[in-house]
């Protein structure tokens, strides 16, 4: 991935990274978690490390901190990372809200050429599962490594 | 161009925990009873 991203801090375990965000807001700690949903089956979440907040974090807030795409570029490279020490894992991921996994789906589909040179890339629709077809709506997304 | 600094792994308060359960929770509802690519039905408990 030659795009620009952020430095991450992979935590114990390997299921959850950690990288700063750095834009016109300051500075702002990110959190990325792959959590098993069942043998095989992996979420992919990812939101802003607050303590304010119970456990530290926020996936709804909207930062605007100017480096949206930076910080989902990096949000990938963890999926990168995850899926080489895991590969026969399925990774999903949505959005919190149905504006964000438009924006998810709008990042899949710029990126969709060389995501598939790495991973089968799949749309999740109403009880149906199929190959990602750019400009349909998906209500998540399933990737596996090839 | 990025360093990996992952292998420096510390200690943290996030092991075990789940940082999202609602996006869980939201993954759950959304894959339930959907048939993977690999012909696996997500089932969960």
């Amino acid at each position: 991935m030659k795009n620009p991203k952020y430095n991450y801090i992979e935590e114990e375990g390997g299921f959850v990274y950690k990288f700063d965000s750095i834009g016109n807001k300051g500075t702002i700690s990110k959190v990325v978690q792959y959590t098993k949903l069942k043998e095989g089956v992996y979420n992919l979440a990812f939101g802003d490390y607050n303590q304010q907040y119970e456990y530290g974090i926020d996936d709804k807030v909207k930062t605007n901190n100017g480096d949206s795409k930076k910080v989902l570029i990096t949000v990938v490279a963890t999926l990168y990372d995850f899926t080489k020490k895991y590969p026969d894992m399925y990774i999903f991921a949505t959005g919190s809200n149905d504006a964000r996994t438009r924006l998810y789906r709008m990042g899949i589909s710029n990126n969709l050429k060389e995501l598939k040179q790495d991973f089968e890339v799949y749309g999740v629709g109403d009880g149906v599962t199929e190959p990602f077809v750019i400009g349909k709506d998906y209500k998540g997304f399933l990737v596996k490594r090839k | 161009m990025s360093t990996k600094r992952g292998k420096q792994s510390k200690k943290t308060d996030f092991k075990d925990k789940e940082l999202f359960p609602e996006k869980v929770a939201l993954a759950k509802k959304i894959l339930k009873d959907i048939v993977l690519p690999n012909g696996i039905k997500a089932v969960f408990d």
